[in-house]
């Protein structure tokens, strides 16, 4: 089953001129349109997202990924583009601001890249994920207390450290708590941005692999968007390779890593040191 | 018949090296029988990665058919979508390359367990399997809670191995999985692959050693330059090359 269908997703920043599609891309090197010199972050980026998958984007700085999780994730307006998602009817671009707050308390589970976007630093642990909670509409002090207690749990935080302000954690402690909120109302989708960013390389191996369990068990459907290939392939089951804000090449993980067919896959692919 | 290779061709276009095309593998056929042990040999470069690796998608053939019977039908694995593959790896076709790739910092015993939990086994079944597989490989007991990252390379390979048969797949490509272990533990390893998949599943595996493809064999694929040299079952090897 198909949980998400994107078709012709564009984001543009500045005043498009109506030709910035056609002179930006990867046959032009260069994603500023040379007429009105706004920045195409995103165009044409088609894809279907399946039931229980994960799905990797990758690509350099620049390249357009991180525009596309924050328009998945509802948190800018796209340019252009439709997605077609299970838990919406019509164009999910299209929400107004009410269905979009339902959709992202709900739906969506949003990992941001930076710690700041995520989390407020000053709560509690607890405190951050209780109120993804109370939006989704918990009532009863008891019940979501024993919801972070178990989103704890399950994202291996120590619980005694529940009622600490999240700024005193370790950073891969806040970045399994950014984990817990967002699978906290048991989403359809959860969108994961650069996820090991900041993290020492022993802490992101261990988060890395809590996720692929809580993934695995909830069957949820995920986007992870990295520049680093390891990330992607952990996690993905199938990559879209992006580059000047299109996507130049799509197919089977391991399919991607050892036999990519397009020229600039094989410069990435040959560039891991 | 389990799985029907017609003329399937790999060709790699290295644009790194100035477009030059690379042959995998070049007009390759033959068939597989349910239950059979199919080894594939050849010299370093043959195409015997390659074959395995367009089997399981890895790579994707440039033209051919790769014709898989499944618990519930077939399906071509050279062109059939990726959500058909993604779907028949794991119960119906497993594949484990010369080395262990996995996450870091998961313990031996977990790498074994995940592929039976991600089938939907029991967490602490999965890992009383996982034991009785690593302890079978004469993986010492103290490091099956250790992480395989510190392991020597026999003992890497012992985990990979483990980790590829668990799941008992009705198709199982197996890349060199024995080449890194000393003669005993290789013993220990293709008497468990005699055992523990109990002729229900059909293996098709690159090995090096004679003695090895002498011991589990079936038949005989032999690859020569990327094509097919000849298929031979084993008593005609074994008169032709063995002795």
């Amino acid at each position: 089953m198909t949980v998400l269908e994107a078709s012709n997703l564009t984001k543009i920043y500045g005043e498009p001129c109506g030709e910035c599609v056609e002179h930006t891309g990867p046959a032009v090197g260069d994603n500023q349109c040379p007429v009105c010199e706004s920045v195409v972050a995103c165009a044409a980026v088609d894809f279907e997202l399946y039931d229980g998958e994960v799905l990797g984007i990758v690509g350099e700085s620049g390249s357009g990924k991180s525009s596309l999780a924050e328009l998945l994730a509802l948190d800018s307006e796209a340019t252009a583009g439709r997605v077609d998602d299970d838990a919406h009817d019509g164009n999910l671009l299209d929400a107004d601001y009410q269905d979009r707050h339902e959709l992202q308390n709900h739906h969506i589970g949003m990992v941001h890249q930076h710690v700041r976007d995520g989390l407020e630093l000053d709560f509690s642990g607890g405190g951050n994920i209780a109120e993804k909670l109370l939006a989704a509409g918990w009532r009863g002090y008891g019940d979501i207390r024993s919801r972070v207690r178990e989103l704890f749990e399950a994202t291996e935080i120590p619980v005694s450290r529940m009622d600490d302000p999240t700024a005193t954690y370790s950073g891969g402690m806040q970045r399994r708590v950014q984990i817990a909120k967002a699978i906290a109302n048991d989403p359809e989708l959860v969108i994961l941005d650069e996820p090991t960013t900041g993290l020492d390389v022993s802490v992101q191996a261990r988060v890395l692999d809590m996720f692929r369990r809580i993934q695995r068990e909830q069957d949820v459907a995920t986007i992870v968007v990295s520049h680093d290939l390891d990330v992607i392939r952990l996690l993905a089951d199938r990559t879209l390779v992006m580059r000047h804000g299109r996507i130049i090449e799509s197919g089977l993980t391991d399919r991607i890593m050892e036999d990519p067919h397009h020229e600039y896959t094989q410069t990435l692919i040959n560039s891991v040191i | 018949m389990i799985l029907d290779i017609d003329a399937v061709s790999k060709q790699f276009d290295m644009h790194v090296l100035d477009g030059r095309t690379v042959h995998g593998l070049d007009d390759v056929s033959f068939s597989v029988d349910e239950g059979e042990f199919v080894a594939v040999v050849g010299e370093s470069g043959s195409g015997k990665s390659s074959l395995l690796k367009c089997i399981n998608r890895t790579y994707e053939p440039t033209s051919g058919q790769i014709l898989f019977r499944t618990t519930t039908g077939g399906l071509d694995l050279a062109t059939c979508g990726e959500r058909e593959i993604l779907s028949v790896r794991g119960s119906e076709l497993g594949y484990a390359s010369q080395f262990l790739d996995e996450i870091p910092r998961v313990p031996a015993i977990d790498v074994v367990a995940r592929p039976l939990w991600e089938q939907g086994i029991d967490r602490e079944q999965a890992r009383g399997r996982a034991r009785t597989l690593l302890d079978r490989l004469n993986l010492p007991e103290n490091l099956w809670d250790a992480y395989p990252a510190t392991f020597s390379g026999g003992e890497r390979q012992r985990v990979n191995f483990a980790r590829a048969v668990a799941p008992r797949p009705r198709l199982l490509l197996l890349d060199e999985p024995t080449s890194a272990l000393d003669a005993e533990t290789r013993a220990c390893a293709l008497g468990l692959l005699e055992e523990y998949l109990n002729g229900q599943t059909t293996v098709i595996g690159v090995f090096h050693d004679h003695s090895v493809v002498d011991r589990v064999a079936d038949r005989v694929v032999v690859l020569d330059e990327a094509e097919l040299d000849r298929v031979v079952d084993i008593d005609t090897y074994r008169t032709e090359v063995i002795t």
